[in-house]
């Protein structure tokens, strides 16, 4: 698992690439928990790399989310393939979080 | 064998080997040069006598032409002759008689030295012989002299008979002179000469004559005798060897047994011999002495060597011994030992590379033990949680064996790290029956707890009157109400009247469940009525219905089931579980639940267990008549 991110406009896109399960959670949620910590409001997080997402991986983004709300800010997934976005589905997170299809339409949403 | 021993053994080889060979070298030519040079002193030495040898007969040679010369004076009375040649005879040196004979060799008379009587020239110590033969003549006629063979007197005293030609002053012949030498003052020489050369006592000079009789020696009792074929003489018979002026080496060994070498020199003149010969022993102590020489050089080399080599090999051997040492008390546990680096070279380098794998060791074994810690104290928070987390669900089964309206049964195979699996079933008043099948995300204690409290609230909120979407949005907003860690539930719920076979359910983000007709067909309850529990407040849920008939089996599980791998990592899947249940028949829940698990385990192999599988069946067989 590695996370790169890159400036565009107001958003910084998270990008996560390789299998986002129980044994690189830990490493994601430092990652991104150090973003949060720098003040950063608008989180673009793509999924276009990664091939695997466990529940791990889900309770990852349902911090960022849930932290994210308290200070006002919004994050946009977006690039899913097939096999992570059934993930999302079938617990339900389709619901919770805003998921795109493209990175463009996430940028364009926020 | 130590590696000092090692060093020290070719340091002494290599210091010994080049002496040992040296003194080897020098004993064996000094050999050869004692040979010679022993050689030479026994042919030097028998010059020595010959040249006395020569002397005296050439002296006495002289002497008897003198005294010739004197008696043929053609001048002088034959007694003014006679008076002058018995002076001469007196004043000899080497001559103490004298016989005259005539040209034909017939006697005319002995005389003897002047004081003595006119009447006593008759007599003559020695046996002169009554005429000179015509041999001898012949011999002192061409060369002037002649000489017969040694003769012995009455006392057995020896005398070299020579006689010479009397010439007349104008060279015709007078007559013929005859006398018999003394040998005894050879005897002398040799005997003087001996001692000189070999010390006292020795008699290692000899001199024999043309019939190998000795006629010269210190050893008095040997005059006379013939020494033919043996000591010196071993294998010589006659005087032939004494023709030619060649000297001879000899090695003997005398009958006492003792070894002796010498030389033979000819004195070609008279075909005499002079004999010089010594024990072997004593020339070759010189040997001895150069091997001893050698040796005791070679003893201190030898020792020197093996001190040197000795302390070279422990002062080279040291460090790598203390290394050794110092590995030895690594494997037996102590990282903290380290080697000195006092060298810079291959040694130096080696306890260098030691000290830094000691070091390597040493942060490697801290960072284990750290991990091992570690991993202790996680294994143990993983087996309270599991022990929580079994302890939680009801495994006695049949669980109800007083009520023929349905059967249940339920299985959870714990994975050994990962997994939040739970399931419960009770019945909420006589004709209800409530069913859960749940997988908390997350592991450990913390899973454990959130899954503990889950089911109770469920338990609280379940009743036969409230509908199974409000029971888990209830149970989602007092979860989600604080929750921190961010755990979150997937659940399936279902609420069945055993009465009616009616079911409503409720799925929030769990696998979906399957029904299997009693005739056979499959239903696939695969609505999502909302996402799964505990995440956000406030999310609204739905809820379906269907109508259970009996003989009809409802199959819950959770994600533990499709996500199965093999060793090949290929996933079970939904669709072979579908394709299963569609296949199989069974007779009970027991049999629905086996049915599954049996077909996961034989996927999955010898492959490690990724997931919590759980497994839950419930037959419906109707309402009880009455």
């Amino acid at each position: 698992m590695q996370i790169e991110t890159q400036e565009k406009g107001s958003a910084l896109v998270v990008a996560i690439s390789g299998s986002l399960d129980t044994k690189t959670a830990p490493a994601a949620e430092t990652a991104i928990g150090a973003i949060l910590d720098q003040g950063r409001n608008h989180l673009v997080v793509d999924f276009s790399e990664v091939d695997y997402i466990a529940s791990s991986g889900l309770r990852v983004l349902l911090s960022t989310m849930k932290r994210l709300k308290k200070s006002k800010g919004k994050m946009f997934l977006c690039g899913m393939n097939p096999t992570v976005r059934e993930v999302f589905d079938i617990s339900g997170f389709s619901g919770i979080f805003k998921i795109l299809d493209t990175q463009a339409d996430a940028l364009a949403a926020g | 064998m130590k590696l000092w021993h090692k060093y020290a053994l070719a340091l002494f080889i290599a210091a010994v080997l080049p002496v040992a060979v040296a003194a080897w070298q020098i004993a064996g030519s000094g050999a050869t040069e004692v040979a010679e040079s022993a050689r030479e002193y026994h042919t030097a030495t028998a010059d020595v006598a010959l040249g006395a040898v020569r002397a005296l007969v050439e002296t006495a040679t002289a002497e008897a032409r003198t005294l010739g010369a004197a008696l043929a004076q053609p001048a002088a009375s034959m007694d003014d002759r006679l008076r002058a040649a018995r002076a001469l005879l007196t004043g000899a040196q080497r001559l103490e008689n004298y016989v005259v004979y005539s040209p034909e060799g017939e006697l005319v008379f002995p005389m003897k030295a002047a004081g003595a009587t006119e009447g006593e020239d008759t007599a003559v110590d020695v046996p002169s012989p009554e005429s000179l033969p015509e041999a001898v003549r012949k011999v002192a006629m061409d060369k002037g002299v002649a000489f017969s063979e040694v003769i012995t007197d009455a006392k057995g005293a020896l005398y070299l008979p020579l006689t010479v030609r009397i010439p007349k002053p104008d060279g015709e012949l007078y007559a013929f002179g005859w006398s018999a030498v003394p040998l005894a003052n050879l005897s002398a020489m040799v005997s003087e000469l001996s001692e000189r050369r070999f010390g006292s006592g020795s008699d290692f000079v000899s001199l024999v004559d043309r019939q190998l009789r000795v006629i010269a020696t210190a050893n008095a009792s040997m005059l006379g005798k013939s020494l033919a074929g043996t000591g010196p003489l071993s294998g010589v018979n006659d005087g032939g060897i004494f023709a030619k002026d060649l000297a001879h080496t000899v090695e003997f060994t005398t009958a006492a047994g003792e070894e002796r070498i010498g030389a033979i020199v000819p004195f070609v003149d008279l075909g005499w011999g002079v004999i010089v010969e010594q024990p072997r022993d004593v020339v070759y102590a010189a040997v001895g002495r150069v091997w001893s020489s050698a040796l005791l050089v070679g003893a201190l080399f030898a020792l020197a060597a093996l001190i040197l080599g000795t302390l070279a090999g422990r002062r080279l051997s040291a460090p790598i011994v203390g290394l050794s040492q110092a590995a030895g008390r690594i494997a037996g546990g102590d990282f903290e030992v380290r080697v000195p680096v006092k060298t810079k070279d291959e040694v130096g380098a080696l306890a260098g590379s030691f000290n830094s794998m000691a070091e390597q060791l040493t942060d490697t074994i801290a960072q284990l033990q750290e991990t091992t810690r570690a991993k202790e104290r996680m294994q143990t928070e993983l087996d309270i949680g599991r022990d929580i987390q079994m302890s939680m669900v009801p495994r006695d089964f049949p669980a109800f064996p007083e009520r023929r309206e349905f059967d249940i049964h339920a299985a959870l195979e714990p994975a050994y790290e990962v997994g939040g699996d739970f399931y419960d079933f009770f019945l909420v008043d006589d004709d209800t029956l409530c069913v859960v099948v749940a997988d908390v995300s997350g592991k450990g204690v913390p899973a454990a707890l959130f899954m503990a409290v889950t089911r109770t609230m469920v338990k609280a909120h379940a009743s036969a009157e409230a509908s199974t979407d409000e029971i888990l949005s209830e149970v989602n907003d007092e979860l989600a109400e604080g929750n921190d860690e961010c755990m979150f539930v997937t659940v399936f719920l279902a609420l069945v009247d055993l009465k009616t076979g009616a079911m409503r359910f409720t799925n929030a983000g769990h696998n979906p469940s399957y029904i299997k007709r009693k005739s056979g067909e499959m239903i696939r309850l695969d609505k999502l009525h909302g996402p799964v529990i505990a995440a956000m407040e406030d999310v609204p849920y739905g809820s379906a219905d269907v109508a259970l008939a009996p003989g009809d089996t409802l199959i819950m599980y959770t994600d533990g089931v499709n996500e199965a791998m093999n060793a090949n990592k290929d996933l079970y899947s939904e669709e072979r579980l579908a394709r299963l249940l569609e296949a199989k028949q069974w007779t009970d829940a027991n049999g629905a639940v086996k049915v599954v698990l049996d077909d996961v385990w034989a996927f999955q192999g010898d492959a490690d267990q990724a997931d919590d599988v759980t497994v839950v069946a419930l037959r419906y067989n109707g309402p009880v008549a009455g």
